[in-house]
């Protein structure tokens, strides 16, 4: 006969929990967020998401987030939220009705979110109907305890997930309450005003600012502690200043979707009928803030650019594009339609996200295969998406042109003088012929030399506003293309005065060495200090021929600018002129310039400064076992900055400053004169910008410096 | 028997101790000799001093108090001798003084309302106290040897001497012989210097 | 070389020089290793200079520092001068001394700078004004008084000098000749007086 059947179960042991909810989802602003998408699946038309007492780690710190959704049965609770990896949404798209809406939570894992955010949660739930409020006790610090203390143990675990116990009890309420109350304890991290307001802002992306939705979905943010947020709810921003927008929508029953255009004969942008992509049809709304409305917007928001940020997308009216993590620079920010990256290729007129705000709407229903990827940082790239992106791109493609108009038609104020004047000058002319017909019937030889004189006056003053013109015209091309930088020479006698007393009292030592010698050699007694002044001598006069060579070369500066491709001059630096040396000393560089542009300047300065840093770094680098220096910048609007960063030996905190004096130098066993950074310094004050130490980039140790330089507006 | 009257301020608060060595030095040199009315610190007036001087005769009267140019003051305030109360009272004595600059003036107004002679300093008249012995031995001299009958010439030669004396020895207290020094150049006599205890 | 038996103390504050400078090797050779101190920062020097004042010193003193967190060697010349005017300084600068501003000279002048000489200068010219100081001091009656005064150990505390109004403890005199007040000015007289008068009488004892 056939045995019986043996069989094994899956189990999962304690650490399980923590996979999949912490490592899913990175940061607790995350984490409310998808909370509050989980209100909004429960048809809540309202959310409290209040903070009590969390700006320091006490015992009474706490997070609520309390909704009037359906609320949750029993076995809601013991069928669904406790069990993992269920989308019991999945087998529903909707939500009841009248709500009718697109589930948004995914993948069952927004309860995890809870860990992220602190130790203890307890689920206060209840249906309409209901007799009781039910309340679960999830302490998640006691899975810690079990799950560390296991560790190390023998290879059979027995403490397993399934199997920890979870306290529940009834709490009597009224039978036409509910919704469900999430409070979470033991907060984990320290929550202050910024966080609140960045938790703020990102939730105000969640509802679309202009397909909002019925019935409504409302977000109200309570703190104890934070005035600005006592019971302040959560409003769209409206959006002002901005200099162009166009809107593009489509109608499924004639399969048509609009795409925007730029149309060059008129230089407004034209609405085209296409047919419906692959992708399903699109809503799009974009709003450009060309320079002069950036400045309106910058002025009435106080430089809070933040909220210009490029393109969203929203999906059945609540936001989708997984937003970014909060970073301070703009650089930073992750920018999945890949608009900024664009920037690199060069071209000045391509537009990036801090020009933008873009909503584009999408459904579930409609856009079936634009889904989110597993990581929630991005959308799955297939086909259907990449068109979409593409599609998205070809909206910007009109506001680019928009930008390239706007710089071709701006005639400068003489020009357009000029060109009236020509017009002036051709009428002269004219006229002039006309006399000059009638002339020949009089017999006026006085008269005819006159007008002959003056017809070649005319047309000389003609040649010449002609040549004024196109002048004016080349100049006007030139201006557009680049940035300028000043480059201003400090006079000889301010350099001379500077370098002056340092020159003084090296000359001063090095008098007072050989002095020693002539008064005391050969005595013995002084005998040690012989060969030592000797080596001092010497250490003292090569630092005065590199102060020498250095106001010899800023005598010689002949102030003559030149453009030049600051990546490519980086580049070249890097990779050729100290290629021998990096290769034999075994340091690895990065460069890592995020927007490329060219620059008029004095060529030799700007190199100059970065051969003194590189050889600064390589001096620093001596003993590093694994040497990197690395280049990284940007483009802001009104200066470029550099970060330049070796992960050498580093600068001490108190010689922040002092190493940009002359002659100080920590290198001088490596032949350091105190000149380099001194140098740099004094080169960068020249182009008006400047250097100063900031939080080195490479751990442990390490040293970056901040270059900025200005553009010349 | 001449009358001598003592007025001394032994107990002022910054000579005090100074006064009051002298005093003993004088009681130890008296004893078997004349009486001194001393007139001490609680009854240094005008009234006292008054009473004090004999009716007729001469005397001798010995100041030892703080003073100025023109007046000997009791606690270095209260004027006990000057011009304006009592200076005629003095006629016929010898007036002895260890004070501060009453030689500048006080002296001559003594010595114009028919005081016969007058040893006393026409500046400061400092302690350097790191030994205090020289100081009183020269400021009770003068004294000692007018009771012996030295004429007041030969007085001021003498504690000239004296003081000469307690300098040389300068070697164990060079400050303290430097105050000597300026002591000594600030004594002088004035009046009649021919006058000795036997003319009185 | 200095006969006293205390000897002068001398004081560096210079931010250029190390101990194995010539000049500090040369000053050391010439006084001892313990007399002359260096210092690289001037509130170093300064507080060394005042926690000393009982001591006789001539400082040697940079004008300018480049550490931020230094004071002025000019600064450091009038701390000094608030204190007292018995201790010699010497101003050493790398500067012309046409670069001085005018306020600069007043308060070096009219506080009594001994000496002024430019760092570029022989060190052995820049020793020999320290020696010129030394030896102005031990020329001073109030340098040898205070010698005395600090090397008796009499009780600071005891009323010493009883003059018309006030009694004055030794602590007290040694302030008022610091301060050249006039007791402590008629103190001096006294003393010199004394000195001369002396003087005079040997002669006449040799005669």
């Amino acid at each position: 006969m056939g045995k019986a059947k043996q069989s094994l179960k899956w189990r999962f042991d304690v650490n399980t929990f923590r996979l999949l909810g912490r490592d899913l989802i990175t940061d607790r602003i995350t984490a409310v967020y998808e909370l509050v998408k989980n209100c909004y699946d429960a048809n809540a038309t309202k959310v409290d998401v209040s903070f009590t007492d969390v700006t320091k780690l006490n015992e009474s710190r706490k997070i609520v987030i309390a909704d009037n959704g359906t609320g949750m049965s029993f076995d809601d609770i013991r069928d669904k939220w406790m069990v993992v990896g269920t989308n019991s949404k999945r087998t529903t798209l909707y939500s009841a009705p009248p709500f009718n809406r697109k589930f948004v939570g995914e993948k069952g894992i927004g309860r995890f979110a809870v860990d992220k955010l602190g130790e203890r949660v307890e689920i206060r739930t209840k249906e309409k109907g209901a007799k009781s409020w039910l309340c679960v006790k999830i302490n998640w610090d006691e899975y810690e305890q079990i799950a560390t203390s296991t560790l190390g143990s023998s290879a059979q675990q027995l403490s397993l997930f399934t199997e920890i116990e979870n306290h529940y009890f009834y709490e009597t309420g009224k039978e036409d309450e509910h919704g469900t109350i999430i409070t979470i304890s033991k907060v984990a991290e320290v929550w202050l005003g910024n966080d609140i307001d960045r938790l703020y802002k990102e939730l105000s992306k969640l509802v679309s600012p202009f397909y909002p939705i019925t019935p409504p979905f409302n977000i109200w943010i309570q703190s104890n502690e934070v005035s600005d947020f006592t019971n302040r709810q959560i409003k769209p921003e409206p959006i002002k200043y901005y200099s162009h927008h166009a809107e593009i929508t489509y109608d499924e029953a004639e399969n048509l979707q609009e795409t925007l255009i730029f149309n060059p004969l008129t230089g407004v942008i034209d609405k085209r009928k296409i047919s419906i992509r692959k992708f399903g049809p699109v809503k799009i709304k974009i709003f450009y803030f060309n320079e002069a409305a950036k400045k309106r917007y910058n002025a009435a928001y106080k430089n809070d650019d933040t909220r210009i940020d490029g393109i969203k997308i929203y999906r059945d009216g609540v936001v989708t594009t997984p937003f970014a993590e909060y970073e301070a620079h703009t650089d930073k920010r992750r920018d999945i339609l890949g608009i900024d990256k664009r920037r690199w290729r060069g071209t000045f007129d391509t537009i990036g996200t801090r020009e933008i705000i873009g909503v584009v709407d999408i459904t579930k229903e409609k856009n079936p295969l634009i889904v989110d990827a597993t990581n929630r940082q991005d959308f799955l790239a297939n086909e259907e998406y990449v068109l979409l992106k593409e599609f998205i791109l070809t909206q910007l493609k009109a506001f680019e042109d928009i930008k390239t108009f706007e710089r071709s038609s701006k005639r400068s104020i003489v020009e357009n003088e000029l060109i009236d004047a020509g017009k002036d000058i051709r009428g002269f002319e004219r006229e002039l012929e006309q006399l000059a017909t009638q002339a020949e019937t009089i017999e006026n030889p006085t008269f005819n030399r006159l007008v002959t004189t003056l017809r070649t006056r005319a047309k000389e003053t003609h040649a010449l506003i002609t040549k004024s013109i196109s002048e004016q015209k080349k100049y006007q091309k030139e201006v557009e293309r680049k940035e300028k930088v000043l480059y201003s020479l400090i006079s000889m006698q301010e350099y001379a005065s500077m370098i002056a007393h340092a020159v003084r009292t090296s000359i001063a030592k090095v008098k007072h060495l050989g002095e020693f010698i002539k008064e005391n050699y050969p005595n013995p007694k002084f005998g040690k200090y012989y060969s030592m002044y000797a080596v001092s001598i010497y250490n003292e006069m090569n630092t005065l021929i590199s102060v020498t060579d250095f106001m010899l070369s800023f005598a010689n500066i002949d102030g003559s600018f030149e453009e030049f491709d600051v990546v490519e001059l980086i580049t070249d630096l890097l990779e050729n002129q100290y290629e021998t040396l990096f290769h034999a000393e075994g340091i690895s560089f990065e460069i890592d310039i995020k927007d490329n542009f060219i620059i008029e300047t004095n060529k030799k300065a700007f190199q100059d400064i970065f051969q003194n840093l590189v050889s600064n770094s390589v001096k620093a680098l001596k003993d590093t076992t694994d040497k990197k220096i690395k280049c990284t910048g940007f483009l802001d609007t009104d200066k470029f900055v550099i970060y330049f960063s070796d992960n050498g030996y580093g600068i001490q905190q108190e010689d922040r400053e002092w190493i940009f004096g002359l002659f100080n130098t920590r290198t001088a066993e490596q032949g350091g004169a105190g000149m380099g950074l001194y140098i740099v310094n004094t080169i960068l004050k020249s182009l008006k910008g400047g250097i100063e130490v900031v939080e080195n980039e490479f751990k442990p140790t390490g040293a970056t410096f901040m270059i900025t330089i200005p553009f010349n507006k | 028997m001449i009358s001598t009257i003592l007025a001394i301020d032994e107990r002022d608060h910054i000579l005090g101790d100074f006064y009051t060595e002298c005093l003993l030095d004088l009681e130890n040199f008296e004893n078997n000799r004349c009486l001194i009315k001393a007139i001490k610190s609680n009854s240094l007036n005008e009234l006292a001093i008054s009473v004090s001087i004999p009716l007729e005769g001469g005397f001798i009267f010995l100041a030892y108090s703080h003073g100025s140019d023109t007046e000997l003051l009791a606690g270095g305030v209260t004027p006990y001798i000057s011009e304006s109360i009592n200076t005629s009272l003095f006629k016929n004595s010898f007036f002895y003084t260890c004070s501060c600059s009453t030689a500048k003036r006080l002296g001559h107004i003594l010595i114009e309302n028919e005081c016969i002679s007058y040893i006393g300093y026409k500046e400061k008249f400092e302690i350097w106290d790191y030994n205090r012995v020289p100081f009183v031995d020269c400021a009770n001299y003068g004294y000692k040897l007018f009771v012996q009958g030295d004429d007041v010439k030969t007085i001021i030669e003498k504690m000239k001497e004296k003081y000469d004396e307690h300098i040389d020895n300068y070697t164990n207290d060079i400050f303290g012989s430097a105050h000597l020094l300026a002591n000594k150049r600030a004594l002088i006599a004035l009046g009649d210097l021919t006058h000795n205890i036997n003319s009185l | 070389m200095s006969t006293e038996l205390v000897p002068t103390k001398i004081v560096v504050i210079h931010d250029d020089m190390d101990e194995n400078y010539p000049l500090i090797v040369m000053l050391r050779d010439k006084y001892s290793k313990e007399d002359v101190s260096l210092f690289k920062h001037s509130k170093e020097g300064l507080n060394f200079v005042l926690d000393n004042l009982g001591k006789k010193m001539v400082v040697l003193l940079d004008k300018n520092f480049k550490d931020k967190n230094d004071i002025s060697g000019l600064k450091v010349f009038e701390k000094i001068r608030e204190e007292t005017a018995l201790v010699f300084v010497v101003l050493i600068s790398a500067n012309n001394i046409a670069d001085f501003s005018e306020d600069e000279l007043k308060i070096l002048v009219n506080k009594d700078l001994f000496k002024l000489e430019k760092f570029t200068n022989d060190y052995t010219s820049i020793i020999g004004l320290i020696e010129e100081a030394v030896n102005s001091i031990d020329m001073r009656v109030d340098a040898a008084i205070e010698d005395w005064l600090m090397a008796n150990n009499l009780s600071e505390e005891r009323p010493i000098l009883i003059t018309e109004t006030h009694q004055y403890t030794l602590k007290q005199i040694l302030h008022e000749i610091r301060m050249e007040t006039s007791v402590g000015r008629d103190f001096v007289k006294k003393v010199n007086n004394l000195t001369i008068e002396l003087i005079m009488r040997n002669k006449e004892k040799i005669q």
